[in-house]
């Protein structure tokens, strides 16, 4: 009984995305009776995990009040400074043939610059109080420059990639395939930050008012910081994961990929202006794009099909509110401040 | 005392301005090239192109929202104008229509794109950032679409065709002037004018300082954020017309990430991305200093490795001087 309450209590702001997940999925299974077998599930879990993983570091961002427009790019670096350090690997550039050493160094080594990158973002905007917008724009585009930079703009390969590496990407944990286990690692991680920690409460305070929780006490500064940092390791995390899955890095890794992930928090419910949002909401959100775009594949529609149906069902999803029928004007989810 | 003061007034339009000279002076040295006829020409008309779209996300960003839906929007533009004409090679549609036709539909289209936007988020009350996302991923669906009716083959091919209408507003002169220039200087005085001296372009300020206090006010601010939106749609869509023209070539991935460079010329222009601060003299110059710089370097030879790390680190730069200007300025206040 008890049990029962709480999960509709965790369900319930999040009853119109849920029931428009239900729906793809029955739609799915009527049109397309391959979508329904365990292959495909254990399928899509595996694939939106590298995304799923970088959403939760974005709920976490947005719950501030800020965003992270430099993920794609971080992801690159991740992939490319751990790939370049893993035995075996190669590339017609000098960086990735001078240092080898064993990969769960090397993994430290990626996730080090990557949480490097997420600290200049922080104090960036910290310090310099430079709009969260504008600084991971710039930090988008710098990072991307270290890439080629790092990488010259040849891919990295394997001769051959090493078992513990590949376990990373292709491996299996039972029948769970590890990145599918690191996802979901994530999201226990993302959700006890954010409800049992007082790390993860002041994020919804500083997001909600900022200048009130500066007055409360809370580190406002230092968290905000720590917020961008774990950003961008949850993007190294899954810039090493596809690298492992592809045996493959290269400069141009995880370009756009901000958007994808930013309209499936945003699509969870989490609110743009900072404050409100769940984890809960976010794997709802990514999991409504990855069964649209899974189910698009298995029915063989040209790939802008999902380009058109992506737009339709943010704005149908966000604007539901407003155009259904309701108690109180302003109350639902929407926010008009950027 | 005074004089101090002055100095202490020196803001980030004057600190762009300045680097650019410093720019145009150091790319000189480096490449003499650099100031000729043939590379002017080049400059001039990759700043006309991204200025006219910059225009419009000046509207935007100024009643505090942000149109990410521009750079679709440019390719949608064009694939719609460069469609309508039927003579594209392997055009498989039977509509044919004149230029202006083209070009008044397409402008339409995005306008129409743009009008989405503004009820999105004008009545629905969708975050701006959200919202135009939305419709930049319907927009460069619709780009597939059109593309594929009109070239049928392999989804995504472009539209290459020959018009004499597109050749000039992408690489046409009038008197030795670019015409994409004429028609850029247009919208600037247009804008200039409406957002400096009419009732609408000054509602468009107090929409974007406080909405709330535009409502009280009486100001119909759900109908301005509806005509900014209208406004920068039909203007990415012009933009991209240009981009049409110059290339005779339109494509699907075309302009796909522009929407950035667009939002950096604002902000390296000093427009608050809060809204309600800035404006379209800021804008030119932000997006001539970045026609400049994007010139220049590829004209001195920087890998474009260092390009990226050179842009990144100059509009964290430009944006942090604003603010701290600012700052010292408040504590002299006080």
């Amino acid at each position: 009984m008890r049990k029962s309450l709480r999960v509709e209590k965790a369900l319930k702001p999040h009853a119109v995305i849920l029931i428009t997940l239900l729906v793809l999925i029955t739609g799915m299974s009527i049109i397309a009776p391959n979508f329904m077998t365990v292959g495909n599930m254990i399928d899509i879990i595996r694939v939106n995990s590298i995304k799923g993983i970088m959403s939760v570091g974005m709920t976490c961002v947005l719950l501030t009040g800020g965003i992270d427009l430099s993920v794609g790019s971080t992801f690159a670096v991740a992939g490319a400074v751990t790939a370049s350090f893993v035995s075996g690997s190669y590339s017609d550039y000098i960086t990735s043939n001078l240092f080898k050493c064993n990969t769960f160094v090397a993994i430290l080594i990626g996730l080090a610059a990557a949480a490097a990158i997420g600290l200049v973002n922080g104090l960036i905007i910290v310090k310099l109080k430079v709009e969260p917008f504008i600084a991971t724009l710039a930090m988008m585009t710098f990072a991307r420059g270290i890439t080629y930079l790092y990488t010259g703009g040849y891919p990295i390969n394997f001769k051959p990639i090493p078992d513990d590496f590949a376990w990373f990407g292709k491996g299996y944990f039972g029948i769970l395939p590890v990145p599918a286990l690191i996802f979901i690692l994530v999201i226990c991680l993302g959700g006890y930050l954010l409800k049992y920690t007082q790390y993860g409460r002041s994020l919804f305070a500083i997001g909600g008012n900022k200048e009130a929780a500066e007055l409360s006490g809370i580190p406002v500064e230092r968290n905000v910081c720590l917020t961008y940092i774990i950003m961008a390791v949850f993007a190294g995390i899954a810039g090493i994961i596809m690298t492992s899955r592809v045996a493959s890095a290269s400069a141009v890794a995880g370009e756009s990929y901000e958007m994808d992930i930013i309209a499936s928090v945003v699509l969870g419910g989490t609110v743009q202006s900072g404050g409100a949002g769940s984890i809960t909401g976010t794997v709802i959100g990514v999991f409504i794009f990855g069964i649209i775009e899974n189910g698009l594949n298995i029915l063989g529609m040209p790939t802008y099909f999902k380009l058109l149906i992506k737009g339709i069902v943010i704005i149908l999803a966000l604007g539901g509110h407003f155009i259904l029928p309701q108690k109180k004007a302003g109350e639902a989810g929407g926010n008009t401040d950027v | 005392m005074y004089k101090r003061r002055q100095i202490l007034s020196f803001n980030q339009q004057k600190l762009v301005l300045f680097l650019m000279l410093v720019m145009i002076v150091s790319f000189t040295l480096i490449k003499p090239e650099f100031i000729n006829a043939r590379s002017v020409d080049n400059i001039l008309r990759t700043f006309s192109m991204y200025g006219i779209a910059s225009m419009g996300m000046t509207l935007v960003i100024l009643t505090g929202g942000t149109d990410l839906s521009a750079g679709s929007n440019m390719a949608l533009a064009g694939v719609v104008g460069a469609g309508l004409l039927g003579n594209a090679i392997g055009a498989a549609n039977p509509i044919k229509l004149p230029f202006i036709l083209t070009v008044v539909i397409a402008l339409a289209v995005c306008g129409g794109i743009g009008c989405l936007n503004g009820l999105c988020i004008a009545k629905l009350h969708i975050a701006p950032f959200v919202s135009t996302l939305a419709t930049m991923s319907i927009s460069r669906g619709f780009v597939y679409v059109v593309a594929d009716f009109v070239v049928r083959g392999v989804s995504g091919s472009p539209i290459t065709f020959m018009n004499n209408g597109y050749y000039m507003i992408g690489l046409g002169n009038v008197w030795k002037i670019p015409i994409q220039l004429l028609i850029f200087i247009f919208t600037f005085v247009l804008l200039y004018v409406m957002l400096k001296h009419t009732r609408v372009g000054r509602a468009v300020y107090t929409v974007g300082g406080n909405r709330e206090v535009a409502r009280l006010a009486g100001m119909q601010s759900d109908n301005i954020i509806l005509l900014c939106y209208t406004l920068c749609g039909a203007l990415a869509g012009l933009s991209g017309l240009i981009l049409v023209g110059k290339l005779s070539s339109a494509s699907t991935v075309a302009a796909q990430g522009y929407e950035l460079d667009f939002i950096t010329a604002v902000a390296l222009g000093g427009t608050s991305m809060s809204g309600g601060n800035g404006g379209v003299v800021g804008t030119l110059i932000g997006t001539a200093f970045l026609a400049v710089m994007n010139n220049g370097l590829d004209m001195i030879n920087i890998p474009s490795f260092y390009q990226y790390l050179i842009k990144g680190a100059i509009l964290v730069f430009a944006v942090y001087i604003d603010i701290f200007f600012q700052k010292r300025a408040e504590c002299n206040k006080q």
